[in-house]
């Protein structure tokens, strides 16, 4: 029996988190495409270099906050119903949150997309960052304030189904899956605060003309607040997926229960403590709390450590169980020609290079060198771009047709995307950080200056652009290759008998009943979280607030 | 909880290169004494940078071998930058005081480890070594608008017996 | 220890088969050899630059010549971007001046900018003069088609003209067609000079 057929309402949800998502992905990644080939100057006559932002915002806020959390909306809603064998306990709940998330996101995208469409009266030419003084239509900020109420909403509705299975289990300890889910909205209730207020109660009166002016800073400190916890957002679905669906793809058993609870309770009070890293170049913040962000990154480092572990022992415990022998010769008996499990080793794989190259950006001092340039969207495209994004679509071919109940069609197709992927990443990624070496900025429609030349450590900058766009290329075929197959899934004939599959995760070799209990405690972990935010934040807001919570001021100004 | 022993050899592992990447960062602060943007600039009013010592900006000489440049950033040129290249001498010590006159700004020094942002309403203060004679390009790297890629200016290490001063 | 066996034999068709090497997928090819090129491909193909670029850092950081010598590296353009600029005479030969008094580009909404170049034309020649401003050049090779003129100018006469150019949002101006008329005295043929003049850097001004 499939999940569809066991959870037939709750499928249907996952599915539309699911489908939204990947439409994200599909617009995102077309925009990405565009970029690739616009700011390289291999073509740009998609788009004139002012419309290029539009592009970009759109590339930004569509995948970053869109497809990332859209996708995350479905694997949890599946991961928690699973493991807590029940069903979500309100439908109309459910769907309220989908909703609210929703129109959010169509609002928020209709404004980007005015930027394009001249007969869309309603402009967001601001990126994904929206940083004051440049100001979008108040219609942005009101769809990105309803999407995070949704994310809000969908988070209560799955701690409400695990409180019921709590009172009909006392003294259990909570399933894996479903205390991934828990740990991870609790990081996020935790964090989405910091953008909630600056939207809220700074960006969309300013908007509206309600208050005259907002502190740069203390909008640009506040998204900061918000904007690394988000990429742990992006993160741990994936590593969620890593856990407790890989060892299976592997045909082994997850290592260690206990483990994977420390590695999200370590995220859980490390995530939000380091904005700051995002704002090593700032005026206005003392060197002492940049410092600090600065050694709690670096501890960022331990449980992404610890999951490289655990994973890859998850993996060739697997490959052992096939066959495998060796010291490394099991790694041949692993199944490379399955795509779900293709694409989350790949993906695995992309990830510890992505986390090498944040390292660098992580220190302080030398964050110098590579601040604004190339080098940094060569890092996130590794992380958010392959660590995430590869393994929602990998995952989609397995879990899509449980939740759809339809056989994966094109299989073939799905074979040799991941692989197609990955090659492209790495060319493109390959290439910028090679020019954020040589200084050339992110974010920029025409890196070409009459004023100013760019020289290449590795290789020369005019091949560095080559590879880009030959890396953006490759990477849009193997996004149309992944949207072929599942398109083809879901429209692939009807059901005719119920999908045979065996969707049961396997216990860890290493269960929850060898986890010390204290990991669940839930608060606890909340509680110490909150203290290391005060004492990463508490002064330097203080002081951002001290002059005036509007002041030094900027007035809107529109682009 | 039994941790399997590679496991702890290899959190040991983990560990260890994390202090080892903090005392880089550590020795990097201390040794050469890279130091980061701070509050140290103070603020500004990005309305009326007019009455301010913004209001000319440019290079002044301070001490012997010091200069002070105060730069203003807007949509879309640096003041003094774009229209006229920064000129300052070789072996000399050069502090920037850089805002923002409208939206934020980024101020890099390409091939070189300046690199900092213009936020209006704060100033961006840092001191820079030049010892030799050399040519830099000056790029905004944070988006700032539809003109944002046009945005760049010059920087000119002058050879010190051909330098004058030009005055604030 | 050996829970694991149930769930490798899963009949799901999405997981497909996860045993015996020798078997042939539809397209004829074997599953080792599938997975040996798709490995081999896509994974070598990775490694395989990424070593590249590690070699290169490594002969960049300890081998190569150069380094120490040299530790500045100077990242303007060499020379300066010829062209004129504001104040510059845009005919120098034409032994008449023509002054670039402004160049402006102003960054509005929508798809369009408008450029200004005003240009003061004193005919200090002695016969009369004419001066226009016609089609302006853009970086990408496009061209924004107009023409503005002093009309006949006698000698000793003076006027500012104004071009005004409605360029792509985005574009970088690089150079505009002139073309000065010099008028013989009494009868013969007219003097005609075409060039096209490069423009200097013309800094964009933020709405």
């Amino acid at each position: 029996m499939a999940y569809v057929d066991d959870f037939p309402t709750d499928a249907r949800i996952v599915r539309w988190n699911l489908l939204v998502a990947f439409t994200a992905l599909g617009i995102g990644g077309l925009f990405g495409m565009i970029q690739a080939l616009h700011r390289t100057d291999v073509f740009r006559g998609f788009v004139s270099s002012a419309d290029y932002y539009s592009v970009l915002t759109g590339h930004g806020v569509l995948l970053a906050l869109f497809f990332t959390i859209f996708a995350l909306c479905g694997l949890f809603t599946w991961g928690v119903t699973k493991s807590l064998d029940r069903p979500l306990p309100s439908a109309r709940f459910t769907m309220a949150w989908f909703g609210f998330m929703f129109v959010g996101a169509l609002t928020a995208t209709v404004t980007i997309l005015g930027g394009l469409v001249p007969s869309i009266p309603f402009n967001a030419d601001v990126l994904y960052t929206f940083y004051a003084p440049m100001q979008a239509h108040p219609a942005f900020y009101t769809g990105l304030v309803l999407f995070i109420v949704g994310t809000w909403m969908a988070g209560f509705d799955w701690f409400r189904t695990y409180w019921r299975w709590r009172g009909d289990n006392p003294g259990e300890r909570i399933p894996l899956q479903t205390f991934m889910v828990l740990v991870t909205m609790l990081m996020w209730y935790i964090s989405s605060a910091g953008v909630a207020v600056e939207v809220l109660f700074f960006l969309l009166p300013w908007s509206l003309g309600i208050i005259e002016s907002v502190d740069p800073l203390l909008t640009r400190t506040l998204f900061w607040y918000f904007g690394h916890p988000v990429v742990y957002f992006w993160l741990m679905p994936a590593y969620f997926i890593w856990y407790t669906v890989l060892p299976k793809l592997a045909g082994g058993r997850l290592f260690s229960d206990p483990l994977a609870r420390v590695v999200f309770v370590l995220f859980l009070l490390l995530s939000t403590p380091v904005g700051f890293h995002h704002q090593y170049t700032d005026p206005g913040i003392p060197e002492g709390f940049k410092f600090i962000a600065m050694t709690n990154t670096m501890f960022l480092l331990l449980p992404s450590f610890l999951t490289a572990f655990t994973v890859v022992a998850s993996i060739e415990h697997g490959a052992r169980q096939r066959g495998g022998s060796g010291r490394l010769g099991w790694l041949r008996k692993l199944p490379w020609d399955e795509p779900a499990f293709a694409g989350c080793a790949l993906a695995g794989l992309m990830f510890a290079a992505g986390g090498f190259s944040g390292i660098i950006n992580a220190g302080m001092n030398i964050n110098y060198l590579i601040h604004n340039t190339l080098w940094v969207p060569g890092h996130f495209h590794l992380t958010v771009g392959t660590a995430s994004a590869l393994t929602f679509m990998a995952i989609g071919y397995w879990l899509f047709p449980q939740i759809t109940g339809k056989r994966l069609r094109l299989r073939s197709v799905a074979t040799v995307q991941p692989y197609i992927w990955f090659v492209g990443m790495t060319l493109m990624s390959n290439a910028m950080h090679r020019a954020g070496l040589a200084g050339i900025p992110r974010r920029t429609a025409e890196p070409q200056y009459d004023a100013v030349t760019f020289q290449g450590v590795v290789g020369g900058v005019s091949e560095m652009r080559l590879q880009i766009a030959i890396g953006g290329i490759l990477l849009f075929l193997g996004l149309m290759l992944f949207l072929l197959v599942i398109f083809a899934t879901w429209l692939g004939g009807s059901r005719t008998a119920p999908l045979r599959v065996n969707g049961t995760l396997p216990t860890p070799l290493s269960g929850p009943e060898h986890s010390p209990k204290i990991l669940d405690n839930l608060k606890l972990w909340t509680a110490i979280a909150l203290v290391l935010i005060v004492l990463a934040y508490g002064l330097p807001l203080s002081a951002m607030l001290a002059d005036g919570l509007f002041a030094p001021g900027s007035p809107p100004i529109p682009v | 909880m039994e941790i399997h022993r590679y496991e702890k050899l290899w959190t040991a592992a983990a560990l260890l290169l994390i202090v080892g990447l903090i005392a880089t960062v550590t020795y990097g602060a201390l040794g050469p004494g890279v130091t980061m943007v701070d509050d140290s600039g103070g603020t500004v009013d990005a309305g009326s940078l007019g009455e301010t010592e913004f209001g000319d900006p440019g290079v002044t000489q301070t001490g012997e071998n010091q200069y002070e440049v105060h730069v203003v950033a807007r949509q879309f040129l640096f003041q003094p930058g774009t229209s006229s290249p920064i000129r300052v001498p070789a072996n000399s010590e050069v502090t920037f005081y850089i805002t923002s006159a409208d939206v934020v700004h980024g101020f890099e020094v390409a091939g070189t480890n300046v690199n900092v942002m213009a936020v209006p309403g704060q100033v961006s203060e840092v001191t820079v070594r030049f010892d030799e004679p050399a040519q830099y390009g000056i790029v905004c790297h944070e988006y700032c608008g539809a003109a944002h890629h046009t945005m760049a200016g010059q920087l000119v290490v002058v050879p010190e017996d051909e330098y004058s001063a030009e005055g604030s | 220890m050996t829970d694991a066996t149930d769930d490798v034999v899963n009949p799901a068709e999405t997981d497909g088969s996860a045993d015996s090497d020798g078997d042939d997928t539809p397209g004829g090819i074997s599953k080792r050899t599938l997975i040996r090129l798709l490995v081999g491909f896509g994974i070598g193909i990775p490694i395989l630059i990424e070593g590249i670029t590690f070699l290169g850092l490594l002969d960049q950081q300890f081998g190569g010549g150069g380094d120490g010598e040299d530790d500045t590296e100077a990242t303007a353009t060499e020379t300066p971007t010829p062209g004129v600029s504001v104040g510059d005479d845009l005919l120098p030969e034409t032994g008449r001046s023509e002054t670039l008094a402004s160049a402006v580009l102003r960054e509005v909404g929508g798809d369009r900018w408008p450029l200004t170049l005003t240009v003061e034309v004193t005919n200090s020649g002695d016969t009369d003069y004419e001066f226009q401003l016609l089609s302006l050049h853009l970086d990408d090779g496009r061209t924004v088609s107009g023409r503005t003129s002093t009309d006949r100018l006698a000698p000793g006469e003076q006027r500012a003209i104004t071009g005004e150019w409605s360029i792509p949002a985005g574009s970088t101006p690089r150079a505009v067609e002139v073309v000065a008329l010099v008028y013989p005295d009494g009868e013969g043929a007219v003097e005609t000079i075409e060039r096209r003049v490069e423009l200097g850097n013309i800094p964009v001004r933020g709405g």
